[in-house]
């Protein structure tokens, strides 16, 4: 399964993370992330669904987020889970609020 | 359970099975007296890696038992227990207890705990035996928590109760993640062992249009504070080391964890940094892994990282659509052989080209789906290390030319017929060392498995310096059975070649390996079905070998192509011996077997084809059409058909799974001109006619 992104809204877009967010996900999900990269006001990244999740998928997403800084764009981190969020933890690196339901903005 | 966790479990059990069958092979090749330092280490690194990945999943009987396993393989790591025979012998057991465990687990069927419970037992009981030191104080053991499986670490707090503060720069090689380790299961082990913080260090990170998601661009910096030696952290990192620049060094004081900052609340004018410094929460349970198993698959894993897996559907798909493109390129062939010029030449030169262009696309995919030999090979030394045990025999094995590629399937169906000939040979072949030496030899007999390529077939050769076969014997036996008539005379050729009629055997017990007759019969028409022949050579007091030829592959076939009525069958090349042009009168009916021909000395059944076939031939008299004489089990038969039409690779498509099974027919093919070719079973044809006879 890759990443959808829901696009009914003109700004922002969200990307919903799936259920497995693993190295195999990674190019397709880097894809969509890119095409967002400078077009998007706002991304909205959905974690909900986030049950599995690895280093390379967690790296990818942290660059992305790390690069729309550097942009000045704004990435919204929605949902909460806590796969996503341990996980993020373990590799020291921040990304999402560990509390956040739909506004942590980054 | 999602599809895609079935995923992970998947890449895990498959690297798990691939991991067990390197930890196997390293075993057989440990030699007790000298054992060699890294092949333990390695053998440590796949139960640890095992046991990382079951627990990841909550295989907890799996991770219980690797964990055992894993202490009892530290134990020989670290020569507090010596490397004896028993223990190897109880680690090959632990192995098979492993793979059935992991096999339960994948199939979701109950795990024999039994076994494993009573394997568990001897590991332990070793341990306690040869070192008391590391278990004799279990409620001591590591203050540390429990690991997702519910077992902790060996190391005794007790004797390390100092705390140390250990810094780890942990810079994983650039392929870490392909297709193997994840870095956060290394911290989450490590986080076990007591007060843990990271820093990430994402500086090499490339701009994203650049970035590899398999490239592991992120290093850390880890600060451990522990109770436990300096081997509880190198145990974790050593599967590590060959991917990872590791650098262990002691550090003081101890470093104060960093509460974790908020996260993801930076606005757009802060740079989000990696948090600062964060202890490792408890290891999460459902990291997603990559499959890896570590240890011995991972190192080749590494050292493979230009490969990928591909499902052998994908590879047969790829392989019919070539077929197809064979056939489309030989019917534009057939319609421009009929056109007309001036440009019907280009057009000519073009397909001469595409067809060349064909044949090496279909060459490249064939290549595509060669796997070597080995990979049937791997599983003797343990069967020969079992056996030999078992029957007090003393038996090396030698194995050669385990490089040699065969097609995928064609090596998942030699498997079976291997395993009966090796068996055969270490039960009957090989003698025991007391007979061996009054016989002038080597109390060890050796059991040789070779295998190479001779032109476009593959030659396996299993044999043995045993006694040979008792081939008097063997012709009484089959004269017992009515087998052979009790005055019939035959070559030594013949009277070993009985050995291959269904329930043929001369063993005067039988045992759990062989002697039940039902071997031989099977060997040799599993190979047959796969296209190929057997050949036995055996020599009195020498020793005996099985020859078996087999086909490249099972997707293309040589073929010579013959009309029989309004219809064209294929002939594999391989099966026939001559094509004749019979003259009028040389054939005669015999009672019993029906019409015959001399050949060679030798009277031949002749098989009508539009009999068999039950077809409108264009001609029935044998002079007007032509024979061709095939060969199968050392039998040759005659097959009568209207006119040859010429030779030709065909491309085989299965009736079975396009239609259903026909007999006497093997395959079908699509010829040029779009019409449909049915490939003969040549062994099928040739056991018609010895029943026709027999009947």
């Amino acid at each position: 399964m890759t990443a959808s992104i829901d696009s009914s809204m003109a700004n922002p877009q969200t990307v919903r993370l799936p259920v497995s967010t693993g190295i195999h996900e990674c190019p397709a999900l880097k894809q969509q992330l890119l095409a967002l990269m400078d077009s998007a006001e706002v991304v909205v990244i959905d974690v909900t669904a986030v049950e599995l999740i690895d280093t390379a998928a967690l790296q990818l997403l942290f660059a992305f987020n790390r690069e729309r800084i550097s942009l000045s764009l704004n990435t919204i981190w929605q949902g909460d889970s806590p796969t996503f969020r341990n996980a993020a933890t373990a590799l020291g690196l921040q990304l999402h609020d560990s509390a956040a339901t739909d506004s942590a903005r980054t | 359970m999602t599809l895609e966790l079935d995923q992970f479990h998947a890449g895990f059990f498959e690297e798990a099975f691939e991991s067990l069958d390197a930890m196997e092979t390293a075993l057989l090749q440990l030699d007790p007296g000298t054992p060699n330092a890294e092949a333990i280490n390695s053998i440590f690194r796949v139960a640890h890696s095992i046991k990382g990945g079951s627990g990841m999943f909550s295989f907890t009987e799996v991770a219980s038992f690797t964990h055992t396993l894993e202490t009892f393989l530290d134990e020989l790591r670290a020569g507090r227990m010596p490397v004896t025979r028993p223990t190897i012998d109880l680690l090959l057991k632990s192995t098979d207890v492993l793979r059935g465990m992991l096999r339960a687990t994948q199939h979701k069927t109950p795990v024999d705990q039994q076994t494993s419970a009573d394997i568990q037992f001897d590991l332990e009981q070793m341990l306690v035996q040869c070192a008391p030191a590391a278990v004799a104080h279990p409620t001591a053991q590591a203050s540390s928590a429990p690991s997702q499986a519910g077992v902790a670490p060996v190391w005794t707090a007790a004797l390390h109760p100092k705390e140390t503060t250990w810094t780890i720069e942990f810079r994983p090689n650039i392929r870490l993640q392909a297709p193997g380790a994840d870095p956060s299961r290394v911290f989450s082990e490590l986080a076990e062992l007591g007060a843990m913080a990271l820093v990430a260090h994402p500086e090499k990170l490339p701009p994203f249009a650049e970035l590899d998601p398999e490239v592991c661009y992120l290093t850390w910096t880890i600060t451990l504070t522990t109770d436990l030696p300096s081997e509880a952290i190198q145990n974790i990192l050593d599967w590590a080391e060959a991917d990872c620049q590791l650098r262990t060094m002691e550090s003081a004081p101890a470093p104060v964890p960093v509460t974790p900052q908020p996260i993801a609340t930076a606005s757009p004018s802060q740079d989000l940094a990696p948090a600062a410094a964060v202890p490792l929460p408890p290891p999460a349970t459902n990291q997603a892994p990559s499959g890896d198993a570590g240890g011995l698959s991972a190192k080749a894993a590494s050292a493979d990282s230009n490969s990928i897996r591909v499902a052998i559907e994908k590879l047969d798909e790829l392989m019919n659509t070539v077929g197809e493109i064979v056939i489309a390129q030989s019917m534009l062939m057939q319609l421009v052989d009929g056109a007309k010029p001036p440009r019907v030449d280009r057009i000519r030169a073009g397909l001469i080209q595409l067809e060349r262009n064909v044949r090496e696309l279909q060459e490249s995919v064939m290549r595509v789906r060669m796997l070597p030999i080995r990979f049937a090979f791997s599983r003797f030394p343990r069967l020969v290390h079992d056996l030999s045990a078992r029957l007090n025999k003393q038996i090396e094995l030698k194995m050669t030319g385990e490089q040699t590629e065969l097609d995928k399937k064609v090596l998942e169906k030699i498997g079976d017929p291997l395993v009966h000939l090796v068996r055969n040979s270490i039960d009957h072949g090989i003698e025991l060392p007391e007979t061996r030496i009054a016989a002038g030899k080597s109390a060890a007999g050796t059991l040789f498995m070779n295998a190479y390529q001779r032109g476009g077939s593959i030659v396996i050769e299993v044999g043995d310096d045993g006694a040979g076969l008792n081939l008097e014997r063997i012709l009484a036996k089959a004269r017992a059975k009515g087998l052979v008539g009790q005055t019939d005379s035959l070559s030594d050729e013949a009277v070993a070649n009985l050995i291959f009629q269904p329930g043929f055997s001369t063993a005067e017990v039988t045992t759990e390996l062989s002697g039940r007759g039902v071997g031989m019969d099977v060997v040799r028409r599993n190979i047959e079905e796969l296209g190929g022949t057997i050949e036995l050579r055996t020599q009195a007091g020498q020793g005996s070998s099985v020859v078996i030829t087999l086909p490249l592959t099972l997707a293309i076939v040589d073929g010579l192509s013959v009309a029989v009525g309004g219809e064209v069958y294929i002939i594999p090349l391989v099966a026939i011996i001559a094509s004749l042009e019979l003259q009028r009168g040389v054939a005669r009916q015999l009672s019993g077997i029906g019409e015959v021909f001399l050949f060679r000395g030798d009277y031949i059944p002749i098989i009508r084809l539009h009999e068999a076939f039950n077809l409108e031939p264009r001609c029935r008299d044998l002079h007007l059409g032509s024979v061709m004489v095939v060969e199968c089990d050392g039998r040759k038969v005659g097959l009568f058909v209207d006119e040859l039409l010429g030779q030709q690779q065909v491309v085989i498509k299965s009736m079975e799974t396009n239609y259903r099974r026909i007999e006497g027919i093997s395959g079908a093919t699509i010829l040029g001109d779009g019409s449909v070719a049915l490939i003969l079973d040549i062994p099928g044809l040739v056991r018609f006619a010895a029943e026709r006879s027999a009947a």
